[in-house]
């Protein structure tokens, strides 16, 4: 065997324990890198001017930009309306980029403080800040990604779907609070939660009392409204009809009566005082033949002859209907326990500081 | 007599004692004639007289005062004032005084200009965690502008206390403040959670919240470090103490926020 087949392998051997070392020597600066306290100051710092930027461009572009963005879960609005505004959405990309790689660094950090077992009082405290905001945006991302937020319309007494979900919703009263000089200042509604049927949860319903199910939770109607839906009409024809928005009244002859418009109590249009209700003759063909307004108010009137037809205002059909944000975010229970462990953190921060004080 | 005329004269007084402290604390640091403690008494006496009016007001309201641009900046005063006296007495920073008596003053008179009516609360912020947001909100605002304070100090090369403390002041500022402000954010998030549906709003006066927590998040990180002693961190300070302003103050001026600083029509 010559000499230089004999060395081959021992050099080999040598430049391949020089490459892992070189391999480690880089692998153990990166680390450092990220685990160092200044590239988290660092991804910080573009992530308060991306967001102070973004969020002030955004403002002048749309003062309704926010409220937009607040009606979707994140994820659902980086998929859909993100890609239709941009590059004004741009910003919001570039934070998403640098929350992850904050959060990455915050990550590792904290598993550097794990491995060298640090043992001193103090470390505790930002161990649980680090594990207490890692658990919120672990429940954000979570929330962004499965949660749904949805709207129903509810009148008093009766039930209806939660868009997108197996949940139904009844609203059994909805009263509206007043101050004593009659000015609206909230609302008390009475509701229940189904799934498929089953109960799922009930209770009274206002503002900071939202009813809550699990990672479920249905607001306070953000809209409401009091009023006239329809009325009961005597005809001097076919007896007592009732009339709603969705219910018309088929007369013995064969022409029908139906509500053209309400107006509760309090409103006017025109020369026509509420409370009141429009109602509407048609013939069998479908064509309009008559109206009449017909009215509880003083001086309004309570019966008219449409197309030979006698009507009299018997009763008007009042109720309260709201609009109810239904809520459902998957994430908001490790957000919760992130909030209190975080908070346990700057407690044990404040009995550090609070004992290096007295040991001073 | 009548809470707001008992409003008016406890402002007054707290006002005047802030500025009494100020100039007595000043003359103290140029002549040894006026013994510090003078100007400690004043402040003291002007505190004392803050957390009677606050109180007075919390009797008349039923609540926390911690609503309306009088009573938070009333609010951010009582914890400057109530700091820069601490520090007297701990650190023995009497040249300090001055600077966060004049400073609390200046807030007492700007928050005199606006209206002083307790205003009853709304069903929104009739809750606890609305008064404990903002109760430490105003206090880590307080501490903020303390360090800041402490930073002028600094970089300007006064002595701030006998002790040569001013570093510690600012630290401890910081320190505190950014506590005070996490549970301003976490009662606000779980407020914001019960009451209108989310612990994250995309609301520019929450943002900029948020940005100001991850700001003293990065201060705090690197206040330690040697590379970043001396006008690094005095600069931070300052600059953080900005942010607070403009988050307090220009937010609510310049934009529609969810945080309206004066009366909503």
């Amino acid at each position: 065997m010559r000499h230089g087949e004999e060395e081959t392998p021992m050099k080999d051997d040598a430049q391949v324990r020089k490459a892992g070392g070189v391999v480690r020597a880089r692998l153990t600066a990166l680390w450092r890198v990220a685990v160092h306290p200044v590239t988290f100051v660092v991804l910080t710092i573009l992530w308060c001017v991306d967001l102070a930027g973004g969020s002030i461009a955004a403002y002048f572009n749309d003062p309704q930009f926010w409220q937009k963005m607040d009606a979707y879960p994140f994820n659902l609005w980086l998929k859909q309306v993100a890609p239709r505004t941009f590059p004004a959405s741009l910003w919001v990309y570039i934070l998403v980029v640098l929350s992850y790689l904050m959060v990455l660094s915050l990550l590792l950090c904290t598993v550097n403080w794990f491995l060298r077992r640090r043992r001193r009082l103090r470390g505790y405290a930002e161990v649980l800040v680090h594990l207490g905001f890692l658990l919120v945006f672990g429940g954000f991302v979570l929330g962004s990604a499965a949660g749904s937020r949805t709207q129903v319309v509810l009148e008093v007494g009766r039930a209806a779907p939660v868009p997108g979900t197996e949940l139904s919703l009844e609203l059994n009263s909805l009263d509206l609070v007043q101050s004593p000089q009659g000015r609206p200042l909230d609302t008390i509604s009475e509701l229940v939660l189904y799934r498929g049927g089953s109960h799922l949860a009930s209770g009274r319903v206002r503002t900071n009392h939202p009813l809550i199910h699990a990672s479920t939770v249905v607001y306070p109607p953000d809209d409401y409204q009091f009023g006239v839906t329809g009325a009961v009409v005597g005809t001097s024809t076919s007896g007592a009809v009732t009339l709603t928005g969705a219910q018309d009244a088929v007369l013995r002859d064969g022409r029908s009566l139906s509500l053209g418009g309400v107006l509760s109590s309090g409103q006017r249009r025109g020369n026509l005082v509420g409370p009141g209700v429009l109602v509407v003759m048609r013939d069998a063909a479908g064509r309009v033949t008559g109206s009449a307004y017909l009215s509880e108010a003083p001086g309004m009137p309570a019966g008219a002859v449409v197309d030979g037809v006698r009507l009299t205002l018997g009763q008007l059909v009042q109720s309260a209907k709201g609009l109810y944000r239904v809520h459902h975010d998957p994430g908001v229970w490790l957000v919760i326990v992130g909030a209190v462990v975080l908070a346990l953190g700057t407690l044990w921060a404040l009995v550090v500081y609070f004992g290096v004080l007295r040991g001073e | 007599m009548t809470m707001l005329k008992t409003t008016a004269l406890l402002h007054n007084i707290s006002l005047v004692l802030y500025g009494v402290a100020a100039l007595l604390g000043a003359l103290a640091a140029a002549s040894r004639r006026i013994p510090p403690v003078a100007a400690f008494s004043a402040g003291a006496a002007g505190l004392a007289a803050q957390v009677v009016l606050l109180l007075v007001r919390w009797n008349a309201g039923g609540h926390l005062p911690v609503t309306g641009l009088f009573e938070t900046q009333h609010f951010l005063a009582l914890w400057v004032a109530a700091v820069a006296l601490y520090f007297y007495l701990r650190y023995r920073g009497d040249s300090f005084l001055p600077a966060a008596m004049a400073l609390a003053a200046v807030c007492l008179f700007f928050a005199g200009k606006g209206p002083m009516d307790v205003s009853p609360l709304t069903p929104a912020i009739d809750t606890p965690l609305f008064l404990i947001h903002v109760a430490t909100s105003f206090a880590a605002y307080g501490l903020f502008a303390v360090a800041a304070l402490a930073a002028v100090y600094r970089g300007a090369g006064l002595r701030g206390s006998s002790t040569g403390s001013e570093g510690r002041m600012m630290d401890e500022s910081l320190y505190l403040g950014y506590i005070l402000f996490t549970w301003c954010l976490i009662a606000g998030s779980l407020w914001a959670y019960l009451a209108w549906g989310s612990y994250w709003t995309w609301r520019i006066k929450n943002l900029w919240s948020w940005i100001l927590w991850f700001y003293y998040s990065g201060v705090l990180h690197v206040r330690n470090r040697p590379r970043w002693q001396g006008w690094p961190v005095n600069v931070l300070a300052l600059a953080g103490f900005a942010l607070v302003l403009f988050t307090y103050l220009g937010l609510g001026l310049l934009f529609t926020t969810s945080h309206p600083l004066l009366p909503q029509k």
